[in-house]
């Protein structure tokens, strides 16, 4: 039956500021680190082959916590990128509108031919960069937001990914290596 | 970290971009894409010919006006045709809007796509089979059981013919890995024959482990039969993989082959999971030959499904199953005999006959549904239980998508006090059914059922639980299964495997997160999407 079977295995590639983690992680779940190499393409990309005995206690447990924790660790990178990307998004397009109107505003200054019109200009010129300060606060406020929103997601998750590997080590046995 | 091979420390030392991905693992045999070209390209090629058809009656309809007349009378006809007909409503409402709608090639679209007409061949052909091996099952009468496991086999009996068994003990596996590794261990020691017939069979780890063990036995003399859905494996098993497995001495036979043709027949397709191994073990439930029922391969999350193995008289009902697809797929009169007690197969005689009915343990009762048969035997069935349910109703199913008399069935349950649970997919498999699904059992939230989904998993099991019965097999909660696919359960009282369905069902709710009314309500895109969706549902 062993012949029939043999070992499971399991090729991932991983980020390789998460490949300490993914490492105690999928010790807890039962796998054999086999073989570790880098990408050939990207130099933050680690490959592991992992191995492990078909049939193990609690194998299906294993699976759904191993579905899990792969969830919530892409979950931290998603977030992670997704953090500054509205404060960027808002920002940029307030500061768009501002320097329409700052170019705007220059246009009616040189082709200004009586006060009101110059002043005008400068009105709009102004408004222009009250824009483009007002586009480095909303960014910055915003980015604040986000950043407070997914730490706290993100603690939340860290704190679940910990309990994941808990369990999964007291199903195999394995320590999680804390 | 260390780097093993020169090149590659070469490479590394020099300057490489980082990976634009934002995720930190990717399974290397996480693949979403599945060869689905084919199908594909054959459901093009189809509805070219469709559309090809439609022009010419169109331009025919254009150049003469009398013509279009003739399509009126001819609309209004079919529409009188189908409401006579013995179509769900809800069929019957979607083609006559959809006959209307489509004037002038309304009807003609309708008949090309009538079963009876083009069916008609087929179905002639599974009577002939039914009527020839109507006398190979020897089971119990339906006397002597609990009422509601002697409605369900009188059902059962009257329509397919399919027969009750005692004699018979069985196993619960609660995911589809251990179904399989018990199924190829037993495969290992098979002696006389191995019947395989599964909507998917698809290459990977899994195929590589049990075929593995298949040649194997099909070298020392075991006859080993496999049927496989076209449509179901297509993309999935090559050409070479077919060739490796005839060539083998496997006998391997494709149920309803895919034609680049407009034919409504490939609309029916043999959903059915069955392995029949000596006549002594079968086994069921939601399983499919390829590596994401195995969790070997990730598709949607982790894989949630459920097999059961019977070991004693009731194979039978699945061995005779088998080999009425056999004989329909190979167009070529088959021996039952061999295989069959009834037949003089040279297996220990069974118990479970005449008066030895009687005797403790649960009733176990294979059936199958399908096109051959006239009434839709898996909606019965499960209406069957439903209606029998008086304390709890749990169900657990891929799909969501049943007709009204199972909704109204289930919300009068539910606001009689019965404690009625619908466990969902918490990661969708196609996202337009996922829609009408959630959509379907959370209008049911209001009369009282409680609606769950599993949270990073996609739920494949098709069961039932109630206090009285199990039905584990192959049938999903919607029109598809109910109408127009071939499909196989096994409804049993058994107490052992009521248990481990029901522990199943206890382990899963923890992991799956309950649907809450005040918070799903859809706006109006998604109302409008769903309300299109629900359109074309009996077809999903």
């Amino acid at each position: 039956m062993e012949q029939i079977f043999g070992d499971d295995k399991l090729a991932v590639a991983v980020k390789k500021e998460g490949a300490g983690l993914i490492r105690r992680a999928y010790a807890a779940f039962g796998w054999r680190e086999d073989r570790v190499y880098s990408d050939r393409r990207y130099a933050d990309v680690v490959h592991f082959d992992f191995a492990r005995p078909h049939k193990i206690p609690g194998k299906d447990r294993l699976q759904l916590l191993q579905v899990r924790f792969e969830v919530g660790v892409n979950y931290l990178g998603k977030a992670n990128a997704r953090m500054p990307l509205r404060a960027a998004v808002i920002g940029t397009l307030v500061a768009l509108i501002g320097l329409a109107l700052a170019i705007y505003g220059a246009f009616v200054i040189a082709l200004s031919t009586t006060t009101v019109f110059f002043s005008a200009g400068v009105g709009l010129v102004g408004a222009g960069t009250l824009f483009a300060a007002l586009a480095v606060f909303t960014a910055v406020k915003v980015y604040a937001s986000d950043k407070r929103k997914y730490g706290i997601i993100a603690a939340v998750l860290q704190q679940n990914i910990e309990q994941i590997i808990a369990e999964a080590a007291q199903i195999t046995g394995v320590g999680d290596g804390h | 970290m260390g780097i093993e091979n020169k090149r590659l420390k070469r490479q590394h030392a020099r300057w490489q971009p980082k990976s634009p991905r934002d995720i930190i693992i990717r399974l290397k045999t996480e693949r979403r894409g599945i060869g689905k070209l084919k199908a594909m390209s054959i459901l093009f090629v189809a509805l070219l010919q469709l559309g090809v058809l439609i022009t010419l009656h169109t331009l025919v309809a254009a150049a003469f006006r009398g013509y279009l007349i003739f399509s009126v009378v001819m609309d209004i006809l079919t529409c009188l045709y189908v409401l006579a007909s013995d179509k769900n409503g809800r069929s019957k409402a979607v083609w006559i809007m959809l006959i209307l709608v489509l004037f002038p090639v309304g009807f003609l679209i309708f008949f090309l796509s009538d079963e009876r007409i083009f069916f008609r061949s087929s179905r002639r052909r599974y009577r002939a089979i039914l009527q020839s091996s109507s006398g190979m099952l020897t089971g119990c009468s339906c006397k002597d059981m609990p009422e509601t496991t002697a409605r369900a086999c009188t059902y059962i009996k009257n329509a397919t013919g399919y027969v009750p068994y005692k004699n018979t003990s069985a196993e619960y596996f609660p995911s589809g890995a251990g179904a399989f590794d018990d199924m190829i261990e037993r495969c290992a020691s098979a002696e006389k024959f191995i019947f395989l017939e599964y909507f998917i069979v698809a290459g990977g780890v899994l195929f590589d482990r049990l075929f593995s063990v298949l040649k194997e036995r099909a070298a020392a003399g075991v006859d080993v039969r496999v049927i496989y859905d076209d449509m179901g494996s297509s993309g999935k098993l090559s050409g070479k993989l077919k060739r490796e497995i005839r060539a083998s001495g496997i006998q391997l036979y494709a149920f309803n082959k895919l034609v680049p043709m407009y034919k409504i027949a490939m609309n029916y397709r043999d959903h059915r999971k069955i392995t029949v191994i000596d006549g002594r073990f079968a086994y069921t439930g939601g399983i499919n030959i390829s590596d994401e029922y195995v969790n070997e391969r990730r598709l949607y999350g982790y894989w949630k499904d459920n097999a059961v193995r019977i070991e004693g008289d009731a194979v039978q009902g699945f061995t005779l199953m088998f080999l009425r697809q056999w004989e329909f797929v190979t167009k070529k009169p088959s021996d039952y005999s061999p295989f069959m007690y009834a037949g003089g197969g040279k297996f220990p005689e069974p118990v479970s006959s005449g008066d030895v009915c009687g005797a403790s343990g649960g009733t176990f009762l294979p059936y199958a549904s399908g096109l051959e048969y006239a009434a839709p035997v898996a909606r019965d069935v499960y209406a069957g239980a439903i209606s029998q349910a008086g304390e709890r109703l749990w169900i657990m199913t891929p799909y969501f998508v049943p007709d009204d008399t199972i909704t109204n069935m289930l919300a009068s349950k539910a606001l009689s006090g019965v404690d009625v649970r619908i466990v969902l997919p918490g990661v969708p498999d196609k996202a337009y059914v996922y829609l009408i699904s959630l959509d379907n059992a959370d209008k049911l939230m209001s009369s009282g059922v409680k609606v769950y989904t599993m949270t990073d998993a996609f739920v494949h099991t098709k069961s039932v639980l109630t206090e009285k019965c199990a039905i584990i097999g192959s049938a999903n909660f919607d029109l598809r299964s109910f109408f127009q696919q071939y499909e196989n359960a096994l409804y049993t009282d058994d107490a052992g495997v009521m248990r481990g369905l029901e522990q199943d069902f206890l382990q899963t709710f923890p992991e799956c997160t309950q649907r809450n009314y005040a918070s799903v309500q859809p706006g109006p895109v998604r109302s409008l999407l769903i309300s299109l969706l629900q359109i074309f549902s009996p077809l999903m």
